[in-house]
């Protein structure tokens, strides 16, 4: 493998039950505040609510992607990606006839996933909405293509659970490549009744706000949102005066192949992935500053991930963001990538909520309160269905160089 | 550097492997059979060509396949082929990553899940449906079976998955993440889909009384199944009879250029339900009789993976088939390569025009 | 048909265990054995089927786990519930 040149981010935006910009949801996450509640967005009877991290109803969006026929999922991508484009200080319009790509995790936003396709059909052919047209408005790589009149490679990853970290590599190797001149990039997920139902007939839900690495953990909460991340070339971001937040140093993904719903216990697929991405960054494991892991509260994986962190990254700090902002599924690659790149800039990690009680099966523990962390280099790993793996290693942003010229 | 295909595998609705494949180019004739679905409207009759998976029990143990579905099998069904054709088959190389292209992703699952959760009062459904419609259910299983710890990944970009999964397939073996890739197509029929073709094509003519070969129906699409793969690898001098993958283009054609090769002959696409169907006469030049094979396989959003088969296995043979003689869709003012085949010459171009003014442009080259 | 073999025709149908027949499961041996090959997705999916045709439902793993132990304890299970 050939090692990677830093790719940087000069602008990012992040909404989830934590708050509606990256700014809120750190203050928020910063003060242990979270907020997981009975579903409102379907209905149910009362005894079967597990606690979900919805989004407020009031998140900005522009007036045309309210109509009912865009999905909500492209609606807070769309909303996420207004927010990193003002970040950047860049004018959508800069974006226009340059090669500009998109690349996206999602589930629900994914062609035929949603339940109104399926409705259509079954109440009947009229007024039908054909499958392009219903792909069209429902997905949220479609939906940022259209709204900033793109021209560029435009793609939808649906590695279920670690699809917005997928999504995010492969846009900086598009970058590297000379492909594309920038990449949003990032990941998207609704609350969304079909995804509640199948983690409740799954067992891995839990009853009470999910409790990530702790000895009485009983499984994940759902969650919505998006991030994106707007990654540019270097000659780009010297063109337009883009000063980066951050940078992605590398990326690395492998597989289980183990069982399509268990982590494999040894984690020889998260060894892997996180060796490539380490070695794509040409980083050692002494310079990493802390980890993002993906701790979503269940049993088998925060056990598989505790015991690869302790033996590949002894002594380095971790935590699961998991207890703010639910399992945001596609998005939470993307939402983390975002908190990772936050806590560079403030060198401080939030503690890990839900966790209070050490479980003595798990060789690592995260932070159980506000921590200090310094260097300028993290991890965020994402851990998903079907046993794929996806870690990136991202770097702290170097202040703006000042040009005379 | 060339990135070479060393292997092709399919199935669908011509058969399982290449050479069913290439019989049905050499006759011409869509294998299309009518296929009877119970709706909410009474039952209802479609021309469909759709996959038979029973060959993959050759490749994988009984027992593994239990809750294997028929989308992931036909997934399976044509990796095991493609492996097996680039004689890979009993020592599975090293370093490969496994890339999986679905634009509806498991549908008779899904569709399945969500009645069940739509229709309980409370959200409830059978956790291996859920599993097994998650859109990486295929390229999971894939990994499983092959026990392949490489790279792993799912794309679903309607009509466009096909040439953004080969973007990445080249994007991995020119960073060296990987030696080899698996990459293909998969794309799966459900009744969801069968009532989607009869309300907008069964109403306004003979499709509902028709009996029978679809062939006797005058459409111009017809409904597939199936998947297509390839075992793509990295060598200095291209070697291969199937060729290299030359350019992968991507884009939008209504803000942006689409550079398509000189001296080219053309694959489109074209599949009747495209909104990117009449749009092919202004972007090609005007004679140069381009090649539609749709009929053969189906209307399905991953069919560039098809047409990157055919045009392989032409520039293997050195001829390029002519277009089948029925249910060709309309291309007003681009007269297509009929009755007669063509020299292949070194370089063949598949286009596809679809969803959004996107377009994908795949060319293969051989020395 | 007695509850015991109709739930051993459920597990064979159900879960595609195409190679035993619904007669060679005993009832006492372990369902999580060898034999049946079954593993955790197979227990959630009998959870489900539980519920399903017997109307029976499991709230929890921890409540499940003794009861899916075998044929014997899952008809005793659903039994109990059923007479409550």
């Amino acid at each position: 493998m050939k090692p990677a040149t830093p790719v940087p981010i000069v602008g990012i935006g992040c909404i989830c039950s934590a708050g509606t910009t990256l700014a809120q949801c750190m203050q928020s996450l910063y003060r242990g505040e979270r907020y997981p509640a009975p579903p409102t967005r379907f209905s149910f009877s009362g005894t079967s609510a597990f606690p979900v991290f919805e989004v407020l109803d009031n998140f900005f969006t522009p007036d045309r992607w309210k109509q009912t026929e865009v999905l909500r999922t492209s609606q807070l991508a769309l909303t996420a990606a207004l927010e990193a484009l003002e970040d950047a200080g860049l004018d959508p319009r800069e974006l226009q006839h340059r090669r500009i790509g998109v690349c996206l995790g999602t589930n629900v936003g994914s062609s035929m996933n949603n339940e109104s396709f399926y409705r259509d059909n079954v109440e009947g052919c009229d007024p039908y909405i054909p499958p392009v047209e219903r792909f069209l408005l429902s997905n949220p790589v479609c939906g940022i293509v259209s709204e900033f009149e793109l021209n560029g490679p435009a793609q939808t990853v649906v590695n279920a659970c670690s699809a917005g970290s997928d999504a995010i590599g492969i846009a900086a190797s598009w970058i590297r490549s000379g492909l594309c001149d920038a990449v949003i990039t990032g990941g998207a997920d609704e609350m969304y009744r079909v995804t509640y139902a199948g983690f409740k007939s799954l067992f891995i839900n839990d009853d009470s706000p999910c409790k990530p690495f702790d000895a009485h953990r009983k499984g994940l909460n759902l969650g919505e949102g998006a991030a994106i991340l707007l990654l540019v070339s270097q000659a780009l971001a010297q063109e337009l005066r883009l000063g980066p937040r951050g940078y992605v140093l590398g990326y690395g993904s492998a597989s289980d192949a183990y069982h399509f719903t268990k982590p494999r216990p040894d984690g020889k697929g998260l060894r892997r992935a996180i060796e490539e991405a380490l070695a794509a960054a040409e980083v050692n494991s002494g310079d990493v500053a802390f980890i993002n892991a993906h701790g979503t509260g269940t049993i088998d994986n925060d056990l598989a991930e505790s015991i690869v962190l302790s033996e590949m990254l002894p002594g380095v700090p971790f935590l699961s963001t998991k207890g703010y902002t639910g399992h945001t599924l596609g998005a939470s690659g993307a939402i983390e990538a975002a908190f990772t790149i936050a806590c560079l800039e403030t060198g401080r990690i939030p503690a890990s909520a839900g966790f209070s009680v050490p479980d003595p099966q798990l060789p690592g523990l995260p932070v159980a309160q506000n921590t200090p962390v310094s260097g300028s280099v993290a991890i965020s790993e994402t851990l998903a269905f079907g046993g794929n793996n996806a870690v990136l290693v991202l770097g702290k942003g170097i202040p703006t160089i000042e040009h005379n010229d | 550097m060339n990135i070479t295909i060393k292997g092709i595998g399919t199935v669908g609705g011509f058969g399982a492997g290449i050479s069913a494949l290439q019989q049905s180019l050499a006759t011409r004739q869509t294998s299309a059979q009518m296929v009877s679905l119970d709706t909410s409207k009474g039952p209802i009759r479609i021309p469909a060509l759709l996959a038979d998976t029973t060959s993959v029990q050759a490749y994988v143990d009984k027992r593994a396949l239990r809750r294997i579905d028929h989308y992931i099998r036909m997934a399976l069904l044509g990796s095991f082929l493609a492996l097996e054709d680039a004689e890979l088959l009993d020592s599975k190389p090293e370093r490969m990553g496994i890339i999986v292209a679905t634009g509806y992703g498991a549908t008779c699952n899904t569709f399945d899940f969500q009645h069940s959760v739509i229709t309980a009062g409370d959200p409830s459904g059978s956790p291996t449906k859920f599993s097994n419609s998650v859109h990486n259910a295929a390229a999971a299983h894939i990994s499983i079976i092959l026990r392949e710890l490489g790279p792993n990944l799912s794309i679903s970009h309607y009509d466009m998955s096909m040439p953004s999964a080969l973007l990445n397939a080249i994007q991995w073996l020119k960073e060296e993440r990987v030696d080899w890739v698996l990459v293909g197509g998969v794309d799966e029929f459900c009744k969801v889909l069968g009532y989607y073709w009869h309300c907008h094509y069964g109403n306004t003519g003979s499709s509902t009384q028709a009996t029978g070969r679809a062939a006797s129906v005058n459409r111009h699409a017809v409904v597939g199944e199936g998947s297509c793969f390839f075992v793509l690898t990295r060598e200095d001098e291209c070697t291969s009879a199937y060729g290299c993958i030359e350019d992968v283009q991507l884009g939008n054609f209504e803000r942006g250029r689409v550079d398509l090769p000189d001296n080219s002959p053309f694959v489109l696409g074209a599949d009747g339900f495209s909104p990117g169907d009449t749009r092919y006469a202004e972007l090609l030049p005007r004679d140069c009789r381009p090649a539609v094979y749709t009929p053969l396989y189906g209307s399905l959003p991953v069919g560039m993976a098809f047409d990157m088969a055919i045009a392989a296995l032409a520039l293997r043979s050195g001829t390029m088939a002519p277009s089948p003689d029925d249910l060709l869709p309309a291309l007003p003012g681009l007269p297509l390569l009929r009755k007669m085949q063509m020299p292949a010459g070194k370089r063949i171009s598949c286009l596809k025009l679809g969803a959004g003014n996107a377009f994908g442009l795949v060319t293969l080259q051989r020395n | 048909m007695d509850l015991k073999d109709r739930l051993k025709r459920m597990i064979v149908e159900e879960l595609n265990i195409e190679d035993i027949a619904p007669d060679q499961i005993e009832d006492d041996e372990p369902l999580f054995g060898k034999k049946l090959g079954l593993d955790s997705i197979d227990a959630v999916e009998i959870v489900f089927q539980v519920e399903k045709t017997f109307g029976v439902a499991i709230r929890d793993m921890q409540e499940g786990r003794p009861a899916l132990q075998s044929i014997n304890s899952l008809a005793a299970y659903i039994e109990q519930r059923l007479t409550q």
